[in-house]
């Protein structure tokens, strides 16, 4: 991956700075299949010899951005206002193939290795090559950004982004965005409160983004080829594909609305945000299941959903001193969310299939609720032997009692199978008697960390939280249902202590008196595991909430001064836990769980999933002084140990810490990366110092400009003489007075003088009279001490350009520097 | 000069950039045709027609669900399995079927995937009536008939499961995702009239190189299968009332109200094309009736062989056909015909094989009363017969070692069949002096080397109700194992009925009585010479005391019972045949995965 930038500065302030970028991507997908392999044993072409698969993805993607930023200071010349417009145009080009080749028919003695690398050896038996339509992306964006008086800020964009996964109809999408905010704290009237309002800062925005995350080549119907091993006329056959195009999909579009307050009080001792926003998604992009119609899915724009929420963020940095301080901070999020509309739907049922079919309809989407609604059955216990009376070798459900047979099969009726309510009336429970049980959506997310230095110890505590999520767990049902496969009852809520049996376990007969069968399970509370379907009821959909302190770090810095006798800058020691505990009422392993994401509408589904671990680092940073060694600051892990300590004890000390080396090196560039932000908001900080500086200069060079302006407006002076005459009357004197005190007091000003005469005698004589005028001057002021290098210019032009008035028999004298 | 010098060049270079904007907006993938392309081309179009092959061997659709589980329980085929009420698979023959049933309840199951096929074939279609010149083009011709026979089969196979279904003729576009239930009869017409055209356009069997093999549609089975749907939709039905269909209807047994399916409107211009298929075929049938189903699991009889008008085209590597039906394997049998039980889910009734006559045979083809053990053939108990059509041991060429697929092409139509659909409809038509001509050859090949007796049977037939009572009797005899008998029951409105006989006979089968009342309940069994089979001696008439000491004797065989135990040839399960009244439930429901899908648009009828 590559990428270039050249910026051109065309005018003053006007930057062009061109962009390019290539990335080149390659994936292998290699596969072997072995002879106890369910491909090579059922699948293949030539069964019961290895097969292997070469599979190569490339995709190479080319971008050019254009950007032209102007920046108005020079033109407004006023330091109060301050406007930036920047206009650009970018181009995205983005092309994949994909190679597959299935080989089979290797020797029985081939492993992976050599299968991989003598491909030849094999039959080929399918060979494909698909060239993927180019996925182009061409924008044009425009920003202002207005600031005044570093009070009231105004900003917009406006984008225009044309995709190629679209017709030509729908394949530009406009994205207009504006913010406006309002530096409280700048303001006059609030110079007042700045001892314990260091910022206060009221902002709106409003914003639009678009999404065309769908693959290329949905929107024509196109025919592209398949090998079969299937069929006896060949081995190719073409089709249109199992997904509909669609030539109607557009862009999905997200308005938000923002509006929030930063402070900062106390001199930073508490600084946060709070903000109130409002996203709304418009024509989402969904692949929508359409089976039946002769195709699998398609993709659609369909429906809204609207998000309303309110966050507070909050930093507290309690105590800050040399070798103490203490740091709170949190977060808390509250959201709502609804689907506004399913585009003329009324609802969408989906599946989350972690039981394949048995199950049915599991969530529901309707408009006016939120996502991630779980639709199922309400649990009413079990059966218990008095609903049942047994004639003619079969129990019968006695009347009144609801029927569940419809949903767990009718051969498991019988006391002790689980027991569902009837919520319609009909006496029978079948599938008309889901509701809504349960949502996945949290109520409240958030996170808080503590941080405190003592004295060269430092800890850090995070934490995280959710509240108000349900959790479907599906592991609970499948573990206490038999359904048709063996071993699945395998917790211990369903031990034979505590569940139904219907078995005498003393004769192993079937219990038939429904007297004997109460008595033989009283004290048992569980129902029978013995069910033919699995069963989603609200006995499966748990609370979430959780408490979870993701990492906490203690570290001891050993003193600088000792450090530097051995030429190391920093040594610091600490252990980190992550996932230390996680205090929830959940039954299952973890309650940040969503397993059957193939679809978004099926969240929060715990099947078969992966626990998070619980993990101990222990490590040591090690800076080296810049004299002592080149490295900077490089982290090494060293063993600590003494000489005396055998080799073999080192050894394994080695392989000890070893082990830990990779979990220090992801810390650590985890804690480079914080230390980042936190540099690139420090920079942010300084810019905009650097800004206010760079005004305030431009407004002292102002200053100066106008005090010099202001000084030399009224130092031209004329100096007027009788008709005829080059002699110095009282008032002239006065005047040359006047010069030379000026010139006395500004030793670096210099003087130039221009005679002249009005137009009454003839050229010489005048010409000689302006001379004669223009040294009386020069000679009164050598007088009173000017010396004669202080005179640049000395000129007389007679009656040049002059008029009979009497106003034009003077001498001109100009100061300069 | 030299900052305007910038300018200038940077200004062009972007102007440059946004020239080519709109071209590169306009993308298409090289690897793929568009319909114009495609449909103007011979090969391109043949290879679409093999998606829709393709289409047949889709994990749950004809390979794994609907062939082996459409068409049973009738009179004369039923399910080997468990009687067990609320066993998925019980339940689908029994006709006690629910809509969220385990075995056909699946988002990939024969439905959803009929209608994959359905729609590849509306494109293939579509695309060559506007691109391949079929008027001009006889190779683009054959392929457009090719592709309206499929279409027709498989929309026959539609209405024969399920009733009636959304009519789609034309590919899938914004609109028309989410279609309602149609009458069938809109099905049925449009259908028939696709075969008529369909028909002009195909050569016959084996006379050009497409149609040389049985894995390609040609013009005596687009003539046989007209026929055959033809009976289907002028004869009774379960059907909603008119417009009824989609709104919850219970419907009822009855011919559909629209004369142009008529039998009067039907029947003649079946038999014109039936008759065209027997004088101009070519086709014959096969003199040895076990050589003609040794060929079908031998996974040889996609050559041209006169008697086999079209295969389903499982390739070798698919197919579940013989998985399913063929003579029962309990476990890793001796000689390592399977690894595991296979075959023998379902078989002929018991009291089939004593339809036969004693010189018929297909009798002892049809029906066998052994398994395979550990050790080789053994008795299977008087109350589990198998097919005999159907052997893993004659799978020679390639053996069947297990896996889930066998690679059996199952027969779709035989030319037995256009010969006694002409027979019955010439006889419905005409009376049954020109219906003779077609029903002996089926009789005689059946009684070969004692062609007498035909000649014999068939000359005594001497009314229209005799004649017709014949063809009842010998489509069962001939067909037994096809599954096309539960077709021709309901379409005879004799499903019920039919069943009830049977009932009746096979409890009297296990009392000895009625008609059985000459049987001394006991059989002897003996190895076959070359070990592949086993031969059972005691059934037939005259048949009470073993040939000779080598054969071994089963004490009570026939009378072997015990109804409270639910063991043997017990009451529950001969009655169990089925659990609910077929007559109401003749076609399966559309099930749930797929009415939740339809966002509302279909409706069970019949009561589900």
């Amino acid at each position: 991956m590559g990428n270039a930038a050249m910026t051109l500065e065309l005018i003053e302030n006007l930057k062009l700075k061109i962009d390019g970028g290539y990335e080149d991507y390659a994936q292998r997908d290699d596969r072997f299949y072995g002879l106890t392999t369910y491909y090579v044993t059922n699948s293949a072409t030539y069964k019961n010899t290895p097969a292997s698969q070469y599979r190569d993805f490339n995709r190479r993607k080319y971008r050019n951005t254009n950007t032209l930023n102007y920046d108005f200071e020079k033109l407004f010349n006023n330091p109060d206002h301050s406007l930036n417009i920047l206009l650009g145009e970018e181009m995205t080009i983005s092309k994949t193939n994909q190679v597959t080749a299935m080989i089979e028919n290797f020797p029985l003695f081939f492993d992976s290795q050599m299968a991989w690398n003598f491909l030849s050896t094999g039959t080929a038996v399918s060979m494909a090559n698909v060239i993927n339509p180019d996925d182009n992306l061409l924008s044009f964006f425009g920003r202002v950004n207005y600031d005044y008086k570093h009070r009231y800020s105004f900003g917009a964009t406006l984008r225009a982004d044309g995709s190629s996964k679209f017709s030509k109809a729908n394949r530009w999408g406009y994205f207009p965005s504006a913010a406006v905010s309002w530096t409280i704290s700048n303001e006059d009237w609030m110079e007042g409160t700045r001892n314990y309002i260091d910022q206060l800062k009221l902002r709106y925005s409003f914003g639009t983004a678009g999404n065309n995350n769908i693959p290329t080549g949905q929107i024509n119907k196109e025919f592209s080829g398949s090998t079969s091993s299937w069929i006896s006329p060949g081995t190719t056959y073409w089709t249109a594909g199992k997904i509909m195009n669609n030539p109607d999909l557009k862009w999905e579009t997200t308005y938000t609305h923002n509006i929030g307050l930063d402070f900062s009080v106390f001199t930073g001792r508490v600084s946060g945000s709070l903000e109130v926003y409002q996203n709304t998604t418009k024509d989402l992009l969904i692949n929508f299941p359409i089976t039946g119609s002769g195709y699998d899915s398609q993709y659609r724009n369909i429906g809204s959903t609207r998000n309303r929420g309110i966050e507070l963020t909050l930093n507290m940095p309690l105590v800050s001193s040399k070798n103490f301080s203490l740091n709170l901070s949190g977060n808390i999020a509250y959201n709502i969310n609804k689907v506004t509309s399913l585009g003329g739907l009324e609802t969408i049922y989906s599946q989350s299939y972690w039981a394949s079919t048995e199950i049915g309809d599991d969530y529901v989407v309707k408009v006016g609720e939120p996502l991630g609604n779980m639709y199922g059955y309400r649990n009413d216990g079990r059966y218990e032997a008095s609903d049942f009376t047994y004639s003619d070798g079969k129990w019968v459900l006695n009347e009144g009692v609801a029927d569940d047979s419809a949903v767990i099969g009718a051969q498991y009726l019988r006391p002790g199978a689980i027991k569902l309510k009837d919520l319609n009336g009909d006496g029978k429970v079948t599938v008309a008697d889901r509701e809504i049980i349960g949502n996945a959506a949290p109520d409240f997310t958030g996170g808080f960390a503590l941080s405190a230095y003592f004295y060269g110890f430092d800890f850090s505590a995070n934490f995280n939280y959710m509240i108000g999520n349900d959790i479907y767990n599906a592991n609970k049902i499948e573990f206490t249902s038999s359904r048709k496969f063996y071993n699945r009852n395998l917790v211990n809520m369903m031990n034979v202590a505590d569940r139904w049996s219907s078995i005498d376990w003393g004769t192993g007969e079937l219990i038939t008196d429904p007297d004997a069968l109460a008595a033989a399970n009283r004290g048992t509370s569980m129902w029978s595991p013995f069910i033919g379907n699995a069963v989603f009821s609200d006995w499966a959909v748990e609370d979430g909430s959780f408490l979870r302190l993701q990492s906490a770090t203690l570290g001891y810095t050993f003193p600088e001064a000792l450090m530097e006798r051995i030429s190391i800058s920093k040594l610091r020691i600490y252990v980190t836990g992550t996932n230390l505990f996680c205090l929830t009422n959940y039954s299952g392993y973890d309650p940040e769980v969503d397993t059957r994401r193939a679809t978004p509408l099926t969240p929060g589904v715990d099947y078969s999933a992966y626990p998070k671990s619980r993990g101990i680092v222990a490590g040591i940073n090690l800076t080296f002084a810049r004299k002592a060694v080149e490295t900077g600051t490089s982290e090494v892990v060293k063993t600590v140990s003494r000489p005396s300590k055998k080799s073999s004890q080192l050894e394994s000390d080695y392989n000890a810490l070893k082990g830990d080396y990779e979990a220090l090196k992801s810390k650590l560039a985890d804690s480079r990366k914080e230390y980042e932000a936190e540099n690139a908001r420090l920079r942010n900080d300084l810019a905009d110092a650097n800004e206010q500086i760079k005004d305030l200069k431009a407004s002292a060079k102002d200053c100066d400009k106008a005090v010099k302006e202001a000084k030399l407006s009224g130092l031209l002076r004329t100096i007027y003489f009788a008709e005829g005459s080059y002699a110095l009357s009282e008032h002239a004197r006065y005047t040359i007075e006047e010069i030379a005190d000026m010139m006395k007091e500004n030793k670096d000003m210099t003087l130039s003088f221009v005679g002249s005469t009005n137009t009454n005698g003839s050229e010489e004589y005048n010409f000689k009279l302006s001379e004669n005028r223009v040294n009386a001057v020069t000679n009164a002021l050598k007088a009173l001490g000017i010396p004669a290098e202080r005179f640049t210019d000395l000129k007389w032009v007679g009656k040049q350009g002059m008029t009979k008035s009497g106003e034009c028999r003077r001498v001109v004298v100009n100061f300069a520097e | 000069m030299k900052k305007i010098f910038t300018l200038i060049i940077s200004v062009a270079a972007i102007c440059a950039s946004l020239a080519s904007c709109d071209a590169i907006l306009d993308q298409e993938s090289p690897s793929t045709f568009g319909d114009q392309i495609v449909f103007s081309n011979y090969d391109l179009t043949e290879y679409n027609i093999f998606g829709v092959l393709h289409s047949f061997g889709e994990t749950n659709n004809y390979r794994g669900r609907f062939l082996p589980w459409y068409g049973f329980n009738t009179d004369i085929e039923w399910y080997n399995g468990t009687y067990k009420p609320g066993d998925g698979r019980y339940d689908i023959a029994a006709y006690n079927i629910a809509s969220n049933n385990s075995q056909l309840n699946l988002a990939n199951g024969p439905y959803n995937m009929m209608y994959s096929g359905i729609e590849r074939s509306n494109l293939i279609i579509e695309g060559l009536r506007n691109y391949g010149n079929t008027d001009t083009d006889a190779g683009m011709a054959y392929l457009l008939g090719e592709t309206l026979t499929l279409r027709a089969m498989i929309y026959y196979d539609l209405i024969k499961a399920w009733g009636d279904v959304p009519a789609r003729f034309s590919s899938v576009n914004g609109e028309s995702i989410y279609v309602k239930k149609a009458n069938r009869d809109v099905i049925f017409k449009q259908i028939l009239s696709d075969l008529e055209e369909a028909i002009g356009y195909l050569p016959y069997p084996n006379t050009t190189k497409a149609v040389q093999t049985n894995d390609r549609v040609n013009k005596v089975f687009a003539e046989g299968l007209y026929a055959r749907i033809a009976l289907a939709a002028s004869g009774y039905a379960l059907r909603p009332d008119d417009g009824g269909e989609g709104t919850g209807d219970l419907g009822t047994v009855r011919l559909s109200n629209d004369p142009e399916l008529s039998k009067s409107n039907l029947y003649p211009k079946a038999l014109a094309f039936l008759k065209d298929a027997i004088n101009n075929g070519g086709c014959s049938l096969t003199s040895d009736y076990e050589a003609y189903w040794k060929r079908q699991s031998n996974l040889s009889n996609l050559p041209f062989d006169g008697e086999t008008l079209y295969v389903i085209p499982f390739s070798d590597n698919r197919g579940r056909w013989n998985f399913t039906f063929a003579v029962k394997a309990n476990g890793a049998s001796i000689n390592g015909y399977t690894i595991a039980s296979r075959g023998g889910d379902a078989g002929p009734v018991p009291t089939m094989w004593f339809e036969y006559d004693a010189d018929d045979q297909r009798r002892d083809v049809t029906c066998v009363n052994y398994s395979w053990g550990k050790n080789g053939p053994e008795v299977a108990g008087i109350g589990s017969w198998y097919f005999g059509k159907y052997r893993f041991e004659w799978m020679t060429s390639q053996p069947y070692t297990g896996g889930n697929d066998d690679g059996v092409k199952p027969v779709v139509m035989r030319y037995s069949d256009v010969l006694l659909m002409a027979a019955e409809i010439e006889n419905e038509l005409n009376g049954p002096a020109g219906a003779k001509q077609y029903l002996l050859p089926v009789r005689e090949r059946a009684f070969a080397g004692h062609e007498d007796k035909a000649e014999e049977y068939v000359a005594a037939i001497s009314s229209k109700e005799a004649m017709f009572d014949a063809i009842v009797k010998e489509r069962a005899l001939e067909f037994c194992g096809e599954f096309l008998r539960k077709g021709d029951l309901i379409r005879w409105n004799m499903l019920k009925s039919k069943m009830d006989e049977t009932i009746g006979k096979m409890m009297d089968l296990r009392d000895l009585s009625g008609e059985y009342s000459y049987l001394t309940g006991n059989i002897w069994h003996l190895l076959s010479d070359d070990e592949q089979s086993l031969r059972i001696y005691g059934l037939g008439k005259g048949e009470t005391a073993a040939p000779d000491a080598s054969w071994e004797v089963e004490e009570g065989y026939v009378t072997k019972y015990d109804d409270a135990k639910k063991t043997g040839f017990f009451a529950e399960k001969i009655q169990g045949l089925y659990y609910v009244n077929p007559d109401s439930r003749q076609f399966w429901p559309i099930f749930d995965d797929t009415i939740s899908n339809s966002q509302g648009n279909l409706v069970n009828d019949y009561g589900y």
